[in-house]
């Protein structure tokens, strides 16, 4: 199942096909005509139907994951403004630190001092909503799997899944249909999104199972890693360049922003469309609630937009960056460094680490030592043990009493908050400013500063690896996102389609275990192709969605019954290989036997 | 003797420069153009750090990963960093003495050769020519613009945008350039030595005009970079065929090198030059300096021949400890006209 914004740009490619096809008198059925000009009259409806996958998603299975999101979107909002205020703090002791003479510096730096007392009080209770935020995150629970993994009977099963693993052609052929019986044309953009989402899951699924090593069902977080690193590849590209339209990339939003809500035709049309393709068989005793799950869909795509990278540390204006480098040792910043400095860099590791380093000219594949998700977590913990540290120097060396030479190793903030908000006498102030304090001081202020901006990094980092939100377009050249968009190569021995992981927590890693029977191949993709491959011909696939993807909407996109999409159902995971139909298990087995026994579904079959 | 046409723009360590991102597989008939490739594998050429940090470098040459632990490899001239680039008004490359009323733009690449992202941070200081470098003598403003900032990825390397460099009346005609680069989680030692810390950088050279056949001379200060006492070494000697082959290509020029006689090295000492020899030695305080003269005979140079001259410094705690040494070098390029 793709992501939005890879369904975005799958949608543009077959839009802009069509409109090849058109102009090249290819095509002059006149439905297909008629689907064009909806296309191009109302393109949101086409957008939203780009992404029926996820609208149905939200109807149940996605709750969780929103409800994390919401949550660490407050905790996002508190450090952010927790890092704005220790800035406003840095720049008014700059500031003062610059021209000590001037008629308000004292009065500037007590206020500072000041603000800075009130941080010490806010980091603990701010650490501990992070940790209680963890804690809710461990065990991951946050994504559902498929439940067919554990052989649940459809009836039990969320929409979601039975949209991608049962009558896809067919619900998508019903969509047009009754579409097209309703003459709208907002309904016909619709419906050729909803083709649009069909072929693009059925080409880029196997796309993101061939990089993640198996199927969904079996890999839900590192399917998860893989769907927004191909998203984030498409969000950063600029596919539509040179195309005749202004391409929507984003959830549309219709009704009031205060109240969003689908149309009545809409909600109408695809409950229709579930009511008649999912008519017989074991079935979820309700139909999905579209209504409920758009307005879902559009605070998901709020919150997966409201974590913007936090800009970095100033540099140390360049004044006081001077008089530091002339005049500051390392032992005045730091009396725990060494009396002379190092020379050099630390060693680079030469113990056993040398072993697995693949040397130049290998593949930039091979992976960093993270194998666990919380190694992410334990990296920002490592700063939130650094924090407080830097946070006492800070104080320390803006005024601390004469009896104390060095910041106190240890200690509570709360306690050193109420020294730090005494303000300061003029001869006190005068102590510090001329001296090598404040400049110690504007050093340890801008590390706390570098040190937030790592740790609300890192918390980040920790929110992308479990897949709750994207990855920015940097960060794709890690290797643990780089995997995704670019499939590796043979020489790494990735297998598919392996087994789910005997540890969950370890999907970071390609899977190396047991691989599933009977064996299967991912996609017509190779080494080294990025996502375009499978949107395009012409960047190394032998199969895409701009060329064999349009071929398999041609025909219902002419209305005729030779339609394939009226006759087969391929799964929109790409569950066992590319163009894999809709599949179970054969009766009285298992999901989990090795190997599998599947038994393809026959057209109406759920 | 070779010659090559000058290099008119710096080689990348990157086969796709991160400013314009390769296009690949792109098509002129297509309706797209595919702007989507994550920036250009980087320094490592593939290779990295196993660990999970960053790993700064200022690269000294193309494919540099930052191991400072062995010498630069033979080419690659020490006192003149491939990453430091100091470009006249309309872009063109620039190398030796500043002219007044001009400012210049200075880059500095910076590469990252670990695995992780870094929000680096890159500043520039200007010196006196100097083999070895440290407080108190490190200068900024008003000659020198701010502390730039990039996003560095792994396995790229980037560029900062120009800072500018405009000399004033009392900004020496040739002065020195080190660039330190720093992170968070991946901070320079303190040394001031781009010798042996990957986040240091420098372009400490002078450029001498000698008349064919004649002797030319060039000054220096001897600092004393540790924060002690110290035993400072100052070695001279004629650059090596390597580097001067890289010199020529940036120049243009046959290169040359020199006898091993045809260079020394002197202390002045207000105003009094002592014998010059091709290594003296000198006690220096923390931080302290003196300033030294160089002296390079052009025997055997053709006119519009290019050679060198490298000054190296070594200094030793004069307390003992031998684990912690300061190093320096300087460069002289000599041109007979």
């Amino acid at each position: 199942m793709l992501d939005l914004y890879a369904h975005f740009a799958a949608l543009e490619v077959l839009r802009v096909r069509l409109k090849r096809e058109f102009v090249s008198g290819s095509l002059t059925a006149a439905s297909a005509v008629e689907t064009l000009k909806a296309i191009e009259s109302t393109y949101p409806f086409a957008v939203l139907g780009s992404v029926v996958d996820h609208l149905i998603a939200h109807a149940g299975p996605s709750d969780a994951e929103v409800d994390r999101l919401q949550k660490a979107h407050a905790l996002a909002v508190d450090v952010r403004a927790f890092l704005n205020d220790l800035r406003d703090v840095r720049t008014a002791i700059e500031n003062v630190a610059r021209n000590p003479k001037a008629a308000n510096a004292l009065a500037d730096y007590n206020a500072a001092r000041a603000a800075l007392a009130d941080l010490y009080l806010r980091y603990d209770p701010l650490v501990a909503r992070l940790q209680a935020f963890v804690w809710q995150l461990h065990p991951l629970r946050h994504l559902t799997q498929h439940p067919v993994s554990t052989d649940q009977p459809t009836g039990a099963w969320p929409w979601r899944d039975l949209f991608l693993s049962r009558r896809t052609g067919a619900f998508a052929a019903e969509v047009m249909k009754l579409a097209r019986a309703s003459g709208r044309p907002e309904a016909i953009a619709f419906a050729f999104g909803v083709g649009a989402s069909y072929v693009g899951n059925i080409f880029g699924s196997s796309y993101l199972t061939h990089g993640v090593g198996g199927p969904r069902r079996s890999h839900v977080y590192r399917d998860r890693l893989a769907s927004y690193s191909v998203g984030a590849w498409f969000r950063h590209g600029q596919l539509a360049e040179g195309a005749d339209f202004d391409p929507i990339r984003r959830v549309p939003l219709f009704g009031s922003p205060q109240n969003p809500a689908l149309p009545p035709w809409l909600t109408a049309l695809l409950k229709k469309a579930f009511s008649n393709v999912y008519a017989s068989g074991d079935l979820p005793a309700v139909l999905p609630d579209v209504e409920a799950a758009y307005v879902q869909l559009l605070e998901h795509w709020r919150l997966l937009h409201s974590f913007p990278p936090l800009a970095p540390a100033e540099p140390i204006d360049d004044t006081l960056d001077l008089a530091i480098v002339n005049t500051l040792t390392p032992q005045d910043k730091d009396p725990d460094e060494p009396t002379t400095p190092r020379d050099g860099p630390e060693p680079e590791p030469d113990g056993p680490e040398r072993l697995f380093d693949p040397g130049p000219g290998s593949p930039p594949w091979f992976m960093e030592k993270h194998e666990d998700w919380l190694d992410y977590v334990k990296e920002a913990c490592l700063d939130l043990l650094f924090l407080p540290i830097f946070l006492i120097r800070v104080g320390f060396w803006l005024g601390h009493d004469a009896n104390e030479n060095e910041p106190p190793k240890s200690g509570g903030l709360a306690s050193r908050a109420s020294k730090l908000s005494t303000p300061l006498t003029q001869s006190e102030f005068d102590a510090v400013m001329g001296g090598k304090d404040i400049l110690i001081a504007v050093v340890w202020l801008h590390h706390l500063d570098a040190g937030l901006h790592h740790f609300a990094t890192a918390c980040l980092k920790v929110l992308k690896v479990v897949g709750l939100i994207y990855p920015e377009r940097e960060d794709l050249l890690e290797p643990t996102y780089r995997q995704f968009v670019v499939l590796p190569p043979a020489s790494l021995g990735v297998q598919w389609p392996s087994l789910p992981p005997a540890d969950p927590a370890l999907f970071l890693q390609p899977p190396a275990g047991s691989l599933e029977a009977p064996a299967t191949s991912p996609s017509t993709l190779g080494p080294g192709h990025k996502p375009i491959a499978f949107l395009m011909t012409g960047f190394g696939g032998s199969a895409s969605v701009m060329s064999e993807g349009f071929d398999l909407l041609l025909d219902e996109l002419r209305d005729l019954p030779s339609s394939p999409l009226r006759s087969s159902n391929l799964n929109l995971d790409a569950d066992r290989g590319h163009l894999a139909a809709c599949w179970t298990p054969a009766a009285g087995t298992s999901v989990t036997d090795n190997p599998q026994s599947p038994v393809v579904l026959s057209y109406g079959d759920v | 003797m070779k010659t090559q046409a000058p290099e008119k723009e710096k080689r990348k360590p990157d086969d796709h420069p991160p400013e314009r991102p390769p296009k690949h597989g792109a098509r002129t008939e297509d309706p797209f153009a595919v702007d989507r490739e994550p920036r250009g594998r980087g320094p490592t050429d593939g290779r990295s750090d196993t660990s999970t940090r960053s790993k700064l470098l200022i690269p000294y040459y193309p494919k540099d990963v930052g191991d400072r632990t062995e010498p630069f490899p033979p080419g690659v001239i020490s006192w003149l960093c491939e990453g430091i680039q100091i470009l006249m008004p309309d872009g063109t490359p620039h190398l030796g003495k500043l002219d007044r009323g001009v400012t210049y733009k200075v880059r500095v690449d910076v590469s990252n050769a670990g695995s992780r992202l870094a929000s680096a941070e890159v500043a520039v200081y200007w010196a006196d020519p100097s083999a070895g470098f440290g407080p108190p003598h490190l200068r900024r403003k008003p000659e020198l613009g701010p502390s730039r900032t990039l996003s560095a990825a792994p396995g790229t390397t980037d560029r900062t945008t120009t800072i500018n460099l405009a000399p004033t009346a009392t900004t020496p005609d040739h002065i020195c350039l080190i660039a330190v680069v720093s992170a968070f989680d991946d901070s320079p030692s303190g040394s001031w030595n781009p010798l042996a810390d990957r986040h240091y950088a420098q372009h400490n050279v002078d450029i001498v005009h000698v008349d064919q056949g004649g002797i030319g001379t060039f000054w220096f200060f001897a600092t004393n970079p540790l924060p002690e006492a110290a035993t400072l070494t100052i070695r001279i000697h004629p650059t090596s065929a390597e580097a001067l082959h890289t010199l020529s290509r940036r120049f243009g020029a046959d290169w040359r090198e020199l006898r091993s006689g045809a260079v020394g090295v002197a202390l002045s000492d207000r105003g009094r030059l002592e014998r010059a020899d091709s290594e003296l030695e000198i006690e220096l305080g923390a931080g302290e300096r003196r300033l030294c003269q160089g002296l390079v005979s052009a025997e055997g140079l053709r006119r519009g021949e290019v050679s060198a001259v490298t000054v190296e410094m070594i200094a030793m705690p004069a307390r003992g400890a031998t684990e912690t040494v300061g190093r320096g070098s300087f460069g002289a390029i000599v041109f007979t006209d």
